[in-house]
């Protein structure tokens, strides 16, 4: 298991840190009330100047600045928090497979670690689930930097050990939290996906931003297995003996409309989903979904 | 069905490996932990029953496979015969070699005999271990030289030195009998009989009786090796009579000896010998042209030396068979031909005797000389007959006989014996008084035809019929003719067929040889009829000796023609003094050599055997059946009894015609033949069985299955 410091991921937090991961819906804010935009209407501090290059929107422009010096020197803030992130990460014992030097569970604490930080820093309030049957590690929301030392000593010593339930938790959280917030999903939703579509439907019912990270090892996604394998099962599947290679299209398309459906019923859902292939870089997984994500919201 | 190379079989067990392979391969298998068991699971189920069913075809395809490349390997046929040396185990063998005379053929070499000896100790080497084997020799006989099948091949092998090639004929039934009985006697193993021969078509000859005869040994594994090839060219001296003179010391004869040219290729200025007991040649003749096919007599003259038995030769220059190129024989002469004249019906005066004509005959020169004379004749009359011992006659005619039943018994035993009877009717015999003789007699009187008081009506003897050796000399115009005479009375006779001859109790050995026509009449009716009786012989005629009824006597061709029949019936006694190879020779004997055993000596091979003499048919007689090899054979007891006698080759075993390709398939339906002129003929067996090779389908049915199995193999394994 990787120590606090290796969760996070220097290459990560660097390409992240610029993009930022911003609610897309209208969030409650704790502290600055109800905005439509979080640019607009938030609490805002005073962060820096810099030089005014052509484009800037002149809004930002110091005035008094101008009026004294003649220069142009645009105010940047920094922002203040205005939503809560809910991290789940499944800990369910699927998640403990990885066909190479890292399983699908170390790649999603790898995640929920680096999202964290980022969140916190750019002044947003996290909490972390930790879930297999039910709620085995919980950090309550809070936007105190200091509280990443506390999520990453969480994700560090969690150990997958059972069956997940990500629907039945899904729904409990739904009906827990109040506060509208971004819901992240970490997980191989390797269970019944009606019931998983079921929960993120729940939340969004409930107005919450969801986000799924649909993590996947690359045997999962290619099967690129011959031979006669045994197979050996997680959450007590029963074991199965079977040519790997015979079986690999009808494995594929299986897996293939699995995603199809998870992915219809995020959109049904107005949720974002993102496959997070276990065998790409993660902050190239991360910076890719960012980009997307800012795309969208700037369109 | 058999199979070629039947050891390849056990490769069928192969044919688990498949299964086995299938099995293990369930056992090793790679171990992997996995999370998304949930679309395995889906995969699995959907595919699951497929692939048991590909799995199943492809394993049963796997093992059609192997087994169909064993079996083809092992190559199946239904072999009319089982290949020598087939490796399927050892069993009993029977090695038959032709030791007859042709095999004796010899191109400047080894003579056929030696390499069919040596092809078969080359299969004796080469017999799977615990192999028996058993080897004869046929010619006209059986000979076993290893009778009890042998599981010792060397010594076997060292016993094949013994094999010798005899002057015999070929009859191969006999040969067959005995390999048949010893491969019945030995059941249980597998059985072979390997005949070797030369393949002359002559022992052949009783083809389809053959077959039969090997057909009906199912179980015998049968392969005739042909060690000749021929066509080959032989001359041969196939035949040597006395035809015409006086069998008596000193007098010259005339011999009629016949040359065959049995190749195929005329053969042209040859001289015929004819050499004495010293090898000189006292006369010669030269064939000018001898067409293939074709055999021409010469005549030679030769004086006979000595009373008794003289040896005398054929000879032709030498050719590859060698055997048939002299041909001894012995001619048996007498010091005279004692000839009794029985009179049956003495007249008032000499001339009116019914045997004046026959004794005028007989005796043809002045009374000076006729002490001197060959023939020595002595007229009785019908009741002197009982006073008189047959036995001191080489001849007896009798005229106008009736012959009585005591007197017919004592003459069947003198002329069954070799003594000569000729028999003239006359008004004293009637068709009735014949009761008795039909048995031993040449023909039946059935009744008078024409009328001696009426001349004016009569019959002539047809001098265009002129088949039997006797009357063959007026065959040539130049020697006068038998038509002149005119015969106004004569008996119908009737010459019973052969297959209506009667048998009787009194009846002597040999008696049932058919009787012949001599001479016809114009009408039809014969003449003049013979018929060999025991040792003996009967000419009997249809009208009298005197002029009676014809006027028969009084013209030229009578006195030659009773010569010819004395001589005829004289030489008959001589004849068993020449045998041909194979018969058995036998010789009367005085009583006191009954039970003593006499040793036979051949002129070059030394010793050969000894006969025993022993009573038959009422007399000593000694009999040698050990007539192998051509030659003069010297018989003796150490002591007064010496005899000698000549075997001659058999003529039909001289035409070396081989058997061609129409009798080589009619018998290639129960043989393997195969020839051993080429490459070994065990190679050629093996290679080349007789029969239908199933190997080529099953090897192209392997091949299908297994590209089959490759299709379906490539298609089965694609993802599913």
């Amino acid at each position: 298991m990787k120590n606090d410091s290796q969760l996070l991921d220097p290459g990560v937090i660097s390409r992240a840190e610029t993009l930022g991961l911003h609610a897309r819906f209208v969030v409650e804010g704790y502290m600055a009330g109800e905005h439509k935009s979080p640019y607009r209407g938030f609490a805002v501090e005073f962060a820096q100047h810099r030089e005014y290059s052509p484009g800037d929107d002149l809004r930002h422009l110091d005035w008094k600045v101008l009026g004294k010096t003649d220069r142009f020197y645009l105010k940047q803030y920094e922002q203040e928090t205005n939503y809560v992130a809910h991290i789940l990460l499944d800990g369910s014992e699927s998640m403990n497979y990885g066909s190479g030097k890292i399983t699908k569970l170390q790649y999603g604490k790898i995640m929920a670690a680096c999202l964290s930080y980022l969140i916190l820093n750019q002044r947003d309030a996290v909490s972390l689930s930790i879930f297999d049957q039910g709620v085995k590690s919980f950090e309550p929301r809070s936007d105190n930097r200091a509280v990443i030392h506390s999520i990453m000593n969480r994700l560090s010593s969690f150990q997958a050990t059972s069956a997940g339930k990500i629907g039945e938790n899904l729904h409990d959280l739904a009906v827990q939290t109040k506060r509208k917030g971004i819901f992240i999903i970490i997980s191989d939703l390797f269970e019944d996906e009606e019931e998983v579509l079921a929960g993120i439907q729940h939340l969004r019912f409930c107005k919450h931003e969801v986000i799924l990270l649909h993590v996947m090892d690359r045997y999962e996604l290619e099967f690129p297995l011959n031979g006669l394998i045994e197979f050996v099962g997680m959450e007590q599947a029963p074991n199965l003996i079977t040519p790997a290679h015979e079986i690999r299209k009808s494995y594929l398309e299986a897996v293939g409309n699995f995603q199809t459906r998870i992915r219809q019923g995020c959109e049904k859902n107005d949720c974002h989903y993102h496959l997070a292939n276990t065998s790409h870089p993660l902050e190239e997984m991360i910076t890719n979904y960012l980009n997307f994500r800012h795309r969208t919201m700037t369109r | 069905m058999s199979f070629l190379n039947p050891f390849l079989l056990i490769g069928l067990g192969a044919a688990a490996l498949p299964v086995i392979i299938h099995l293990l391969n369930r056992k090793r298998h790679q171990q992997v932990r996995w999370a998304a068991m949930r679309f395995l699971k889906k995969s699995v189920e959907r595919t699951r029953q497929k692939s048991r069913v590909e799995d199943l075809l492809l394993l049963l395809l796997r093992c059609l496979l192997i087994l169909l490349l064993c079996l083809a390997f092992a190559k199946p046929a239904f072999l009319k015969t089982v290949p020598l040396n087939h490796p399927a185990g050892a069993g009993l063998t029977v090695f038959l070699i032709d030791n007859s005379m042709s095999m004796s053929f010899s191109d400047g070499g080894r003579s056929l005999f030696e390499k069919a000896v040596e092809a078969v100790d080359q299969q004796l080497e080469k017999l799977p271990t615990g192999s028996m084997a058993s080897v004869l020799l046929v010619s006209d006989f059986a000979q076993d030289l290893v009778t009890e099948p042998s599981s010792e091949i060397s010594w076997v092998r060292s016993t094949l030195k013994e094999a010798r090639v005899n002057d015999h004929k070929t009859s191969l039934k006999p040969g067959f009998d005995r390999a048949f009985q010893i491969l019945k006697t030995h059941g249980g193993l597998r059985k072979e009989l390997v005949f070797v021969t030369d393949g002359q078509a002559e022992g052949w000859k009783s083809l389809d009786e053959l077959q039969n005869m090997v057909a009906r040994e199912t179980d015998v594994a049968k392969s005739l090796v042909l060690v000749a090839s021929g066509p080959f060219n032989n001359l041969g001296v196939t035949e040597v009579r006395v035809a015409e003179g006086a069998l008596v010391a000193g007098k010259v004869v005339r011999v009629e000896a016949q040359a065959h040219n049995f190749g195929d290729q005329p053969v042209s200025n040859f001289p015929v010998n004819l050499s004495g007991e010293d090898g000189t040649v006292k006369d010669q003749a030269v064939i000018p042209r001898l067409d293939p096919g074709e055999g021409k007599f010469v005549s030679l003259f030769v004086k006979v030396p000595k009373a008794g038995l003289n040896r005398f030769s054929i000879g032709i220059p030498n050719d590859s068979l060698k055997s048939d190129n002299s041909r001894p024989f012995l001619i048996f002469a007498r010091k005279s031909i004692e000839v009794l004249v029985v009179n049956g019906q003495p007249g008032a005066e000499r001339r009116l005797n019914e045997t004046f004509f026959v004794e005028h005959a007989l005796r043809p020169i002045n009374r000076e000389q006729a002490a001197d004379y060959f023939l020595q004749t002595r007229v009785i009359t019908t009741e002197e007959l009982g006073a008189v011992s047959l036995q001191d006659f080489a001849v007896v005619i009798l005229a106008n006989v009736k012959i009585v039943p005591e007197f017919s018994e004592k003459l069947m035993d003198f002329v069954s014996k070799g003594g000569g009877l000729i028999y003239f009717p006359g008004s004293n015999v009637a068709s009735e008084s014949q009761a008795g003789l039909e048995s031993w007699f040449p023909a039946q009187y059935v009744k008078i035809m024409g009328d001696a008081k009426q001349e004016e009506n009569f019959f002539r003897i047809d001098s265009k019929i002129l088949t039997h050796p006797v009357v063959s000399l007026w065959k040539d115009a130049n020697a006068g003719t038998l038509g002149s005479a005119r015969f106004f009375q004569a008996y119908e006779m009737r010459v019973p067929k052969p297959d209506a001859l009667v048998t009787t109790n009194n009846q002597p050995s040999g008696s049932n040889q058919p009787a012949r026509e001599v001479l016809l009449f114009e009408n039809g009716s014969p003449a003049l009829a013979e018929r060999t009786v025991g040792e003996g012989k009967v000419f009997q005629f249809a009208s009298t000796a005197d002029t009676e009824w014809n006027d028969f006597p009084v013209r030229p061709g009578f006195v030659p023609l009773l010569h010819r029949l004395i001589l005829a019936t004289v030489q008959k006694g001589a004849d068993r003094h020449n045998v041909l190879a194979g018969e058995e020779y036998r010789e009367k004997g005085g009583l006191q050599y009954a039970n003593r055993d006499m040793a036979v000596t051949h002129e070059k091979l030394g010793k050969v055997g000894s006969g025993r003499v022993e009573l038959a048919e009422g007399w000593p007689t000694l009999r040698f059946a050990k007539t192998d090899a051509v030659g003069f054979y010297s018989v003796s007891d150490g002591g007064a009894f010496q005899t000698s006698f000549a075997v001659q080759t058999v003529p039909e075993e001289s035409n070396l015609r081989m058997l061609d390709a129409r009798e080589l398939e009619q018998i290639g339906r129960q043989w393997q033949v195969t020839r051993n002129n080429q490459k070994s003929f065990s190679q050629q067996l093996l290679t080349n069985p007789k029969g239908l090779e199933l190997w080529p389908a099953l090897l192209a049915a392997a091949i299908a299955v297994a590209a089959l199995e490759m299709v379906l193999g490539f298609v089965f394994s694609r993802p599913k």
